[in-house]
């Protein structure tokens, strides 16, 4: 991802500078924030400036805003930001043995949206899901009411790891994965992918928000 | 009152900014627990200043409209 490493290590989306999901709201909010100035300054406005300059543009803005946040929020450098997840955006991205870095280092996940491929589900509601995980996520994070390590919600949604493999040949082909029985244990989520066959997602120190486990 | 209104704006609008150049865990926590509720008092704030000088009154129901017909 360093462009020092030459062009062929870049990704086509990267891009330098500002994108345009960037560009619209701070556009608004320089206009907005010139009438708000001068409505500061002068203590009245004309009625067209006071309803753009201080609700058209604004909700505007925060429409933008918000769209931004929804497709940012998608970024490993975003989940990585937390003080909590760095640990884990720092295992994920140095290739350490776990199934999340194994994923990582051969681009079997978008390397940029590694976090959310694996932890959104699968479908329009797996996305609807992690929204609202999100916000409950900056709740606890705002108010400290986690504790570490941290774990999962729930168990595992198999069918983010099936959305790739389910179709794939050599999957497939893997003798253990072929018995119905076993089938239908990791369906139902009475047997899970990593421990006793696959690694662990995560490593358990990257778990503890680069503290000591309490 | 309208300047009161404005500093909301301003303020809102820098935690827009701070968003929309460094989309992280800080600025979205700001975004979303600060500038919105912010952003829409302002809103209601104007909204309300503007229903109290009129601006949202029909010409054709005002009195002085009224006495010429």
């Amino acid at each position: 991802m360093d462009a020092s490493l030459g062009p062929l290590f870049v990704p086509p989306w990267q891009h330098n500078g500002l994108g345009w999901m960037q560009l619209l709201p701070l556009l608004c909010a320089a206009v907005a924030s010139a009438i708000a100035v001068v409505g500061l300054w002068r203590g009245r406005l004309t009625l067209p400036s006071g309803l753009a300059g201080l609700i058209a543009l604004p909700l505007t803005g925060y429409f933008f805003g918000g769209l931004l946040l929804l497709e940012d929020s998608k970024r490993l450098t975003f989940c990585g930001s937390c003080h909590v997840m760095a640990p884990l955006k720092a295992s994920v991205t140095k290739d350490d043995g776990s199934l999340a870095s194994k994923h990582f280092a051969i681009g079997a996940v978008p390397t940029q949206e590694a976090c959310y491929v694996c932890h959104s589900g699968y479908g329009i509601w797996g996305t609807v899901g992690a929204k609202m995980s999100g916000v409950g996520h900056m709740i606890r994070t705002v108010t400290g009411n986690y504790q570490l390590p941290i774990q999962l919600v729930g168990t595992f949604d198999i069918k983010s790891c099936l959305g790739c493999h389910a179709a794939s040949l050599r999957f497939r082909a893997v003798e253990e994965h072929q018995p119905l029985d076993v089938q239908q244990a990791l369906l139902s989520g009475e047997m899970t992918c990593t421990g006793l066959c696959h690694p662990e997602a995560h490593p358990a120190e990257a778990l503890t928000g680069g503290e000591a486990a309490k | 009152m309208i300047r009161v209104v404005s500093l909301m704006v301003l303020v809102a609008m820098g935690i827009l900014v701070a968003l929309s150049l460094r989309p992280q865990g800080t600025t979205a926590i700001g975004f979303a627990f600060l500038g919105v509720p912010l952003v829409a008092l302002a809103i209601a704030l104007q909204i309300f200043l503007l229903w109290r000088k009129g601006a949202f009154r029909s010409s054709r129901l005002r009195p002085r409209d009224s006495r010429k017909s």
